[in-house]
């Protein structure tokens, strides 16, 4: 067995999105986003075959009109309104067999019905031999919602045929559901980004259009990359890295329990709720799926899960802090450098984590076309057309409704969630705080209970030295802060040593270099 | 960031109604007496609180307890228990006790698997808890919040002792002293929340086996196996006999210094000893003594586990490469002048020269007058405080060393205390002597791969010909990381083990940071060969390195080259004191006081070079014993090295296979270093413009030209300035080099920009403009006739002027967050900033025309910032820890002020800075000076217009 165990990938990258404000769909939205990210292609990673890209992909709105001449093409019948999904299958064709069928039953379970399967065309030889070697079968499967079904009841029973289907199909390393809505498609896999239109002549087709296209790079720490791994996910795009995976994910499995959607009556059938072997982006966007299908909206969602620093913010009103206090306790931080990019069709949004670790410029142009990504400047408009440049700054949420064609701030979207409910109200009433020791009267900060044969029994049993008390206990209790040493540690760790060490020398504390920054400390 | 904790049952969050904001809340779950007898007096119907006991019977066995400890909490739960209270505190005779942190860690899996933990707090009241670390592990693993009782009872026992009255205020201190760990514990792996830590599990188990780990650590890396219950149960039995055996005192220690019968240390008094007797005798038997007492040691380190087994036949010492090719394998660890005398410093790059291996400068810079001689350091270090990081510096180097993290104190920063920081130092690192220098956690430049990507393409375009070498510590997962590294086109990687050098550090950072070099060798070196990456990377190892036998076996793990700090140290007169920290080394290696060096200092570059003969010596005899006329036949066969069985039942239980593995090779690879890697961008236009300006800069001539520039064209001027550099020197260019630019600049515009180079675009950038310049002049605005407001509008990217020590920046627009972060020496004027601006500025000044983000001016100082503050804002966005704020009253102070925007004006064409000055008398009121506290308002403008002179002495 190996030290090596390539469970301990990361990755980051560079992203972004382009989006018509208006919502007019367009080709060129997507061939500019594809475009802008081969721009940006210094910020992905190249596999040692130096062809293979580390992943890139597209999520945009469903090109409904492409579609629909696709199933004219094909003599399919196509209801109004319909979902399209995005698969990666086994190249084993029993297996591939094998998921179509678990699919279909999945989704007539939920009244839905397959319109027909399309082999998406694609060109492998731009691929290089890595990504070439892991290539799945790519299949599109169209699905006819029944009549009078809105389109957030189709998004919730889609979720939760995919759910079910997914728990059944996890001994089939190869399957993977890369997109599986009416309101969006991804297209992504291992090449480089300026391949992408070569590899899916779909996404050469003019026919294919949208208002809204989000696009990412990777950059992964091995030379394995994964085509279920490329971004985006089916709702964000992530550069960055989520420090708190462990503690999210384990929470996410605590406080499964917990949720309850009544638009969603067998939500539960859906856990676990957010994976734990993939990467740490794709975990968030599980999250994220699952609070959009519980009928949660993209501003409530964002702002528990990358909340700004609330706490200390000097600039921040109480009933705000009200609002981001009274739900921390239910939701954790998924702390850690993050630039996303989201969509579900309509909105378009982009947050950043609350340090701004991540870079994010925008601008927008006279015919009302937004581009924002990592780095400003990724397509050649013209000096007059541009109207503004910005950046979404540190625990911002910048949200795009191309309905109205209007752009929120986050100053806007905490504005509309502090007035949601009067949070401050209702935690001045149930909630309470511990009297601080500083404010407590004399006799109520104890005394030394102990005789001194009882303190040394105790200390002797709990392994307390002379050395520990006067260089450690009594360092901290005189200056309020750790003792400083220098020379570093050459004393053998616990599991070599012969004296009896305490159970937390076994323990030696990870930190960030490289992948994710550690932070300075302060009071 | 925030500690602040709550507790209460948690709610369905698709629900948002009164009923939810029922909770307890504090601002930390460290508990004090008070706290902790609160929670107990609260509303039972809300707050039920329940005790479950940790003593147990010895006849029912740890695991068994620990299983029932689990079924009685769930029991509680189940049954409406909130506030689950895990404690040890009813000892006795009979009982022994279960380590709080396992019984924190299975009753929290048993809370989740059985869906009742959001409906239950665990709350510990434990005798463990005593320092950061031990807070750490509990919430790492699940507590909510610790009563560290036996903590208190102990320091009011030492208030007695050492009479001092106001035993209250000790238990805030200490508790305070816990939080400000626990920060520092969470920062290092850059969590801001508790909330967010907890659960979180960021730790390495080392020596724990597989059934302990199973219930108890579920999840945790855990890699070489180690003590189960039985044998945790003995070391628990040991403490509770001498425990209730009343005579017997409470032990001395001698985790933290040497004691006499106390724990092993690997640099104990007879090891620095003979080791120094052998160097100043210069008498090989001796030395050979001296790694007779490091190699037969009691086992202290992994390595000390494995046996070294040849499957050759033995040749003779003439057949087995000489001395002088093994040298080049051999560096001195980075060490800073500022931690090391500026003597010690010099001997080590003297010994290194001559012997024909390499010094390293560490991170602070290094007096120009040593290159170029055999005084100076062949690798050069990029550290995150970037001093003395400029053009000059870095094109005098044969390596260039990104130092990651650092084997004391990894994912920390550090710091120059002012007393350490002497006339030289501070000439050397662009500040003012007496001023302590703050080095930031993370390089600000270096927040993602793709970042480290980025940076190694600056440097590789300011030196094409250095070798980019990239240091990390070990811990689980650095292989991956390395393999990152390798992508991002680094020819060198050093993995550092935790064991640490000179750098001052807190004790817990000491420790228990990081993991032991042998498994990140392993880790490392077996990823780079599975990932098809290992013949691009020269692999380096370094921690705690003594003798021969060091050397072969960390070659057989995988490294081909071998960093050495604490035995030169030795060699040049260190006792091992540890005092490093309070600069009054009694050797004169480590302090900058000037009486400790003349008097005391008498290390000779001779030994350490003594050192490595002899250690080079030994290392041949070992060759000839295995066989191998060539090191690198060494490299990567961990076939050759086979685990001993331990001597401890404890040892015993290791199972150190996983580092011996031996990857498969793929095709076209090798296990050694083969190549260098070019990045594959070859920054054409960078080339382009050393093509057209190099002759001009050569015969000291004027040059302008003019180029359209996009994001994909990065470190734009890094060529030219290094070209500058390296032809002209330290003063730059002795004609002007005017280059324009159209359009948008990739990252890193102007970075480690040389005097004499002035660069102008028309259009905006991205980040780190202007990063580690150290003179010229960078101007950036929109194309005339623009739509938008410039000073509405962002400009440049993050992270700009990030550690820059001269010349001038001016753009007619907003810039990102952490602008000038580091910078000491350059003037800026820009229109409005991001976050965390002016941070840890030690010099320079920097004008801002328009909005700044929070936190303004943190750990500033020197230097000094005038902001244009509209509409009175400034005030709540300043960080006035190190800064005050004053008006701009003093006529020099307006006229400087006012000086700096017409400047701009001309340079930019700025319509805003021209409104400002339309009326400036009226705007003047609005502006706002921000200094350090420690600087006098009227000593502000000299001292900044003295720093050039400065730098002058020290070249």
């Amino acid at each position: 067995m190996s030290l090596y165990h390539p469970s301990f990938e990361r990755d980051n990258c560079g992203f972004g999105l382009i989006a018509q404000m208006d919502g007019e769909a367009s080709h060129r939205i997507v061939r500019t986003a594809i475009h802008g990210l081969d721009r940006m292609k210094h910020r992905g990673g190249i596999a040692a075959d130096g062809r293979t890209g580390d992943g890139c992909g597209l999520l945009m709105q469903l090109p409904i009109k492409f579609f629909e001449a696709i199933a004219a093409e094909n003599d399919w019948h196509l209801s109004r309104k319909f979902a399209v999904g995005m698969l990666f299958l086994s190249q084993d064709e029993e297996k591939a067999a094998q998921a179509k069928l678990l699919l279909e039953r999945e989704l007539e379970k939920e009244t839905l019905s397959v319109a027909g399967w399309r082999e998406v065309p694609v060109n492998a030889d731009v691929l290089g031999p890595i990504g070439q070697a892991s290539q799945p079968q790519i299949f599109q499967v169209l699905i006819n919602a029944p009549i009078g079904w809105r389109e957030k009841d189709l998004e919730r029973r889609l979720y939760m045929a995919r759910r079910r289907l997914e728990q059944q199909m996890l001994d089939d390393q190869d399957f993977y559901v890369a997109s599986l809505s009416g309101q969006a498609i991804v297209y992504k896999g291992l090449m480089m980004p300026a391949d992408l239109p070569a590899f899916y002549p779909d996404l050469a087709d003019i026919r294919l259009q949208s208002a809204i296209c989000l696009f990412h790079q990777r950059f992964s720490t091995n030379t394995s990359p994964k085509w279920p791994l490329a971004q985006p996910f089916r709702y964000l795009a992530h550069n960055g890295e989520i420090n708190t995976i462990t503690c999210n994910r384990q929470w996410a499995r605590a406080r499964a329990y917990k949720f309850n959607a009544p638009l969603l009556p067998d939500l539960q059938q859906a856990a676990p709720f957010v994976n734990e072997s993939g990467s740490d982006s794709s975990s968030l966007d599980n999250m994220l799926e699952m609070l959009l299908a519980g009928g949660m909206d993209l501003y409530r969602a964002m702002r528990l899960l990358i909340p700004p620093a609330w706490q200390s913010n000097p600039e921040m009103d109480e009933e705000l802090k009200a609002f981001y206090d009274f739900n921390s306790m239910h939701m954790e931080p998924w702390d850690g450098p993050a630039g996303i990019v989201m969509t579900n069709g309509r909105h378009v949004a982009c947050a950043v984590d609350r340090n701004g670790l991540r870079p994010s410029r925008y601008v927008i142009t006279k015919d009302r076309i937004l581009t924002l990504a990592s780095e400003v400047g990724i397509w050649d408009y013209a000096p007059d057309e541009v109207v503004e440049k910005g950046r979404v700054g540190p625990g911002e949420l910048l949200v795009l409704d191309t309905l109205n064609g209007q752009l929120y701030s986050s100053f806007e979207i905490d504005n509309d969630l502090k007035r949601r409910h009067p949070y401050k109200e209702w935690m001045a009433k149930h909630s309470q705080t511990l009297i601080p020791a500083e404010q407590m009267p004399k006799t109520a900060q104890g005394v030394c209970e102990f005789s001194n044969d009882t303190l040394l029994q105790y200390q002797k049993q709990f392994g307390y030295s002379r050395e520990e008390l006067e260089q450690v206990i009594w360092v901290l209790a005189e200056k309020g802060e750790e003792a400083t040493g220098s020379m570093g540690d050459d004393t053998p760790m616990a599991v070599l040593s012969k004296k009896s060490r305490t159970l937390y020398d076994y323990f030696r504390q990870k930190f960030a270099q490289v992948t994710n920054p550690p932070h300075r400390s302060f009071a | 960031m925030s500690l602040a904790t709550c507790i209460g049952r948690e709610q369905n969050l698709f629900n948002e109604t009164m009923g939810h904001a029922y909770r307890v809340m504090f601002d930390s779950p460290v508990l004090l007496f008070s706290d902790f007898n609160q929670l107990l007096a609260l509303d039972s119907t809300y707050y039920r609180a329940n005790t479950v006991d940790l003593n147990y019977d010895l006849a029912e066995g740890l695991e068994t307890a620990i299983k029932r400890v689990c079924d009685e909490a769930e029991r509680l739960a189940r049954t409406g228990t909130t506030l689950l209270i895990l404690s040890d505190r009813a000892t006795s005779k009979n009982k022994q006790v279960i380590p709080a942190a396992m019984a924190v860690g299975a009753v929290q899996r048993v809370l989740v698997d059985q869906s009742l933990r959001c409906d239950t707090n665990i709350i510990v009241e434990t005798a463990s808890a005593r320092d950061p670390h031990h807070f750490a592990v509990l919430l790492g693993f699940g507590a909510t919040a610790i009563y560290p009782y036996l903590a208190y009872e102990s320091i009011s026992a030492l208030s007695l002792k050492h009479g001092v009255t106001e035993t209250q205020k000790l238990m805030l201190n200490f508790r305070q002293g816990i939080d400000k760990g626990l920060r520092k514990i969470m920062s290092k792996m850059g969590i801001s929340t508790v909330g967010s830590y907890r659960c979180s599990q960021q730790f390495e188990a080392i020596g724990l086996s597989t059934d302990v780990v199973e219930l108890c650590f579920k999840g945790v890396i855990s890699r070489i196996e180690g003590a189960n219950f039985d044998l945790l149960e003995k070391d628990q039995q040991v403490l509770q006999k001498l425990a209730f055996q009343k005579h017997q005192p409470l032990p001395q220690g001698g985790l933290l210094k040497y004691v006499e019968g106390g724990e092993y240390h690997c640099f104990n008094p007879d090891v620095v000893n003979t080791l120094q007797a052998c160097l100043r005798d210069k008498d090989y038997p001796t030395y050979k003594r001296f790694t007779q007492l490091v190699d037969d040691r009691t086992i202290a380190t992994l390595r000390d586990l494995f046996v070294v087994k040849g499957d050759k036949d033995a040749i003779t010492i003439d057949q087995v490469e000489g001395a002088d090719t093994l040298y080049p394998r051999f560096d001195s660890a980075a060490m800073s002048i500022g931690a090391l005398s500026p003597e010690a410093h010099e001997a080590l790059a003297v010994a290194m020269n001559r012997l024909g291996g390499r010094s390293n400068s560490g991170e602070g810079g290094e007096d120009p007058s040593r290159f170029n001689s055999v005084r100076n350091s062949a690798i050069k270090q990029i550290a995150s405080g970037r001093f003395g990081v400029t053009a000059h510096y870095l094109v005098n180097a044969e390596v260039l060393q990104i130092k990651v993290a650092q084997g004391a104190k990894p994912g920390e920063g550090g710091q120059l205390p002012g007393d350490k920081v002497s006339v030289e130092i501070a000439a050397l690192r662009n500040a003012r002597p007496g001023v302590t220098l703050i080095s930031p956690p993370p390089h600000h430049d270096i927040y993602s791969i793709e970042d480290l990507a980025q940076l190694i393409f600056d440097l590789k375009q300011i030196n094409p010909k250095a070798l980019i070498s990239v240091k990390l510590v070990s811990e689980p997962g650095v292989g991956t990381i390395a393999t990152g590294v390798a992508k991002a086109y680094a020819d060198m990687i050093t993995i550092s083990g935790y064991d640490g050098g000179t750098g001052a550090s807190p004790i817990t950072s000491v420790k228990y940071a990081g993991s032991p070099w042998e498994l990140g060798l392993a880790e490392v070196h077996q990823s780079l060969v599975a990932n098809g990456l290992r013949h691009k990377i020269r692999l380096q190892v370094d921690g705690g390195l003594k003798t021969g036998a060091d050397v072969i076996k960390a070659a057989l793990l995988g490294a081909e080259s071998f960093g050495f700090g604490t035995v030169p140290m030795i060699a040049l007169g260190c006792k091992y004191l540890r005092i490093c920290h309070l600069n009054n080394c009694a050797t004169g290696v480590a302090t900058q006081n000037k009486q400790l060096r003349d008097n005391h200092y008498h290390g000779l570059p001779e030994r350490v070079m003594t050192y490595f003969e002899f250690m080079a010596q030994e290392i041949r005899e070992y060759m000839a014993a295995l066989g191998v006329s060539e090191f690198e036949q060494l490299v990567g066969r961990s076939d050759w090295l086979s685990a001993l069985e331990g001597v401890t039942e404890k040892q015993q239980q290791l199972d150190l296979s996983a580092i011996l593995f031996k990857p498969d090779i793929p095709a076209g690879c090798a296990l050694t270093w083969q190549e260098t890697n070019p990045t594959s961008d070859q920054g054409e236009l960078n080339q382009t413009i050393i093509a057209a300006a190099k002759e001009a800069v050569e015969q000291g001539e004027t040059f302008k030209a003019c180029f359209n520039i996009n994001n994909t064209d990065r470190s734009v001027g890094a060529g030219l300035s290094g070209h500058i550099a390296t032809t002209v020197g330290l003063q730059g260019a002795k004609a002007p080099v005017n280059l324009r630019f159209n359009g948008s600049a990739g990252q890193s515009f102007g970075v480690w920009n040389a005097p004499g180079l002035n660069m102008e675009l028309c259009g905006d950038a991205n980040d780190y403009v202007g990063k580690g310049m150290s003179g010229g002049k960078l101007t950036v605005y929109p194309p005339l006739g623009s739509m938008f407001q410039s000073e509405r509008s962002v400009i440049l990217g993050n992270t700009c002027l990030y550690g820059a020590s001269g010349g001038k920046l001016f753009a007619a627009g907003k810039a990102g967050e952490r602008f000038a972060v580091r910078n000491s020496g350059a003037i800026a004027v820009v229109e409005g900033l991001g976050d965390n601006g002016c941070e840890y500025m030690t010099g320079g000044i920097v004008v801002v025309l328009g909005k700044t983000g929070v936190n303004f001016g943190a750990g500033m100082t020197g230097g000094f910032a005038y902001v244009f503050d509209r509409f009175g804002h400034f005030n709540r966005r300043v960080n006035t820890e190190m800064v005050d704020t004053h008006k701009v009253s003093s006529p020099i102070q307006q006229q400087h002020l006012k000086g700096l925007i017409e400047e701009h004006l001309n340079e930019t064409g700025s319509e805003h800075a021209k409104m400002l000055l339309n009326d400036f008398e009226n705007w003047i009121d609005c502006f706002v000076l921000i200094k350090p506290k420690n600087v006098a308002l009227n000593d502000l403008l000299r001292l900044e217009q003295s720093q050039p002179e400065l730098s002058v002495v020290a070249g």
